[in-house]
């Protein structure tokens, strides 16, 4: 319980840390959503590579995919990971907007999701000081109780 | 090639195309909003109903905003923002040089079109290479080994493009450098620098260049002794042209229009006087690339 409260913070600075890279990718040199979501992946941590090389394999597909449709079938990896309702909710709205318009518009609702998420780490933050301290304390008491019975 | 343009195609369109076997007769497929979708061909136009059989434009499949958002999703890989530039100009080039032309709301910024909203219809364009197209134009053009400088003209769909490609590869093979000044990526199909069309053995392209720029570096860095450009008829084109003709390089290019008199009205020909030798007026009368005659211009210039 007191690891998913320190992953949680952890993942989103990942999360921020890519949607930067993209932001990069798309202002300066103008790189298909594809290309760049490969180059991130690449170059990302454990799971949020997965999240960009999923997403730009779903680009790529062929199928005919909108990157609404192949960033919300993305969001199962960020799920399966552990990541909490909220957090990829917030993650999610990107998708509509994704590769949809010119390249300053783009950055901005980059920069925005960027905002949005530095909040969420803050919190995530606050809670996982309390909470760690919290849960580990109770280890400790269960612990220590358990051994009290024992002997 | 043409399998290429299949995959550009939103699914559901794609299904339309599976026992289609009359690609090589394919000049235009035009998506429309809530309209049939309609194939421009050598035999004349029709549709496909939701079967993919044939039938009249009238009884054709509908073309849904979801259809034609997905092929724009597929044609520009879902990153509108990488083509910025093409879409202000109203079309995108595919891989194999298929051209797209595109029409919605335009979104102007100060009077100028930053960019197309909602797009409503577009149009694909089949690039296709026929070799041997310029056969009987090319004695006009290369005499002796001397090329002369040349403008053809012809009303949209006359097979412009397709003549001045295959110029460039004859002329090219007969050992002129060559530099094609290619603004729209129309005359050799270039993905990321590479002509995808047999454009000559000793060919340059400048791919994605405005025409006037264009014609100034080639002459600067390439040392052409020919300069091939498509669809001339800009104000600057007139002074970059004359710019041409003083370094002694010859020209060919092509230009809109139904007949010569058609010429004589181009203000940016009044400034390039005597830079070309002589016109050749294309029509569609036995198919695209029907030459209707060759009129000599200021020949002893």
């Amino acid at each position: 319980m007191a690891r998913s409260y320190m992953e949680r913070p952890k993942n989103l600075r990942f999360i921020q840390t890519a949607l930067q890279a993209l932001e990069t990718e798309i202002h300066y040199s103008r790189t298909s959503l594809p290309e760049a979501c490969m180059r991130i992946a690449k170059h990302s941590k454990h799971p949020i590579n997965t999240f960009f090389h999923v997403f730009g394999e779903n680009l790529q597909s062929g199928d005919g995919l909108s990157a609404k449709e192949a960033w919300d079938k993305a969001l199962e990896v960020l799920r399966d990971a552990g990541f909490i309702r909220d957090d990829v909710e917030r993650i999610s709205t990107l998708g509509n907007a994704l590769g949809r318009s010119d390249a300053e518009d783009q950055v901005k609702h980059l920069v925005l999701l960027q905002k949005q998420l530095a909040e969420l780490i803050a919190r995530s933050e606050e809670e996982k000081d309390q909470n760690v301290l919290l849960w580990n304390c109770l280890g400790f008491c269960v612990g220590a109780l358990v051994v009290i019975l024992l002997f | 090639m043409v399998v290429k343009v299949i995959d550009s195609l939103a699914p559901r369109l794609r299904n339309l195309f599976v026992r289609f076997n009359a690609w090589h007769t394919v000049e235009e497929i035009r998506l429309r909003i809530n309209k049939p979708i309609v194939i421009h061909s050598s035999l004349g136009a029709y549709s496909l109903e939701q079967h993919g059989n044939k039938c009249q434009v009238a009884e054709g499949y509908c073309i849904t905003e979801d259809d034609l958002n997905r092929t724009i999703g597929l044609m520009t890989s879902n990153s509108w923002y990488a083509l910025e530039d093409e879409i202000r100009s109203g079309y995108l080039t595919l891989p194999g040089g298929h051209r797209v032309g595109l029409t919605g709301k335009t979104i102007l910024d100060k009077g100028n079109i930053k960019t197309l909203k909602y797009l409503g219809s577009i149009n694909i364009r089949l690039a296709r290479q026929i070799l041997g197209a310029a056969d009987s134009v090319m004695p006009r053009i290369l005499r002796s080994g001397v090329v002369r400088s040349t403008v053809l003209i012809s009303p949209p769909g006359c097979g412009k493009t397709t003549l001045l490609r295959d110029i460039a590869r004859q002329i090219s093979n007969c050992g002129i450098n060559v530099v094609i000044i290619d603004e729209r990526s129309e005359i050799a199909a270039c993905h990321q620098g590479v002509p995808q069309l047999d454009v000559g053995l000793q060919t340059d392209v400048l791919d994605g260049c405005p025409k006037a720029s264009g014609i100034t570096m080639a002459l600067r860095g390439m040392s052409p002794q020919v300069i091939i450009t498509d669809e001339i008829g800009r104000l600057e084109d007139g002074p970059a042209l004359a710019d041409v003709m003083r370094a002694g390089v010859k020209v060919i290019t092509s230009c809109h229009g139904a007949a010569i008199t058609a010429l004589h009205q181009r203000v940016w020909l009044k400034q390039c006087e005597g830079v070309f030798e002589q016109a050749v007026v294309l029509s569609r009368k036995s198919g695209p690339g029907t030459i209707e005659g060759v009129l000599k211009l200021n020949s002893d210039a």
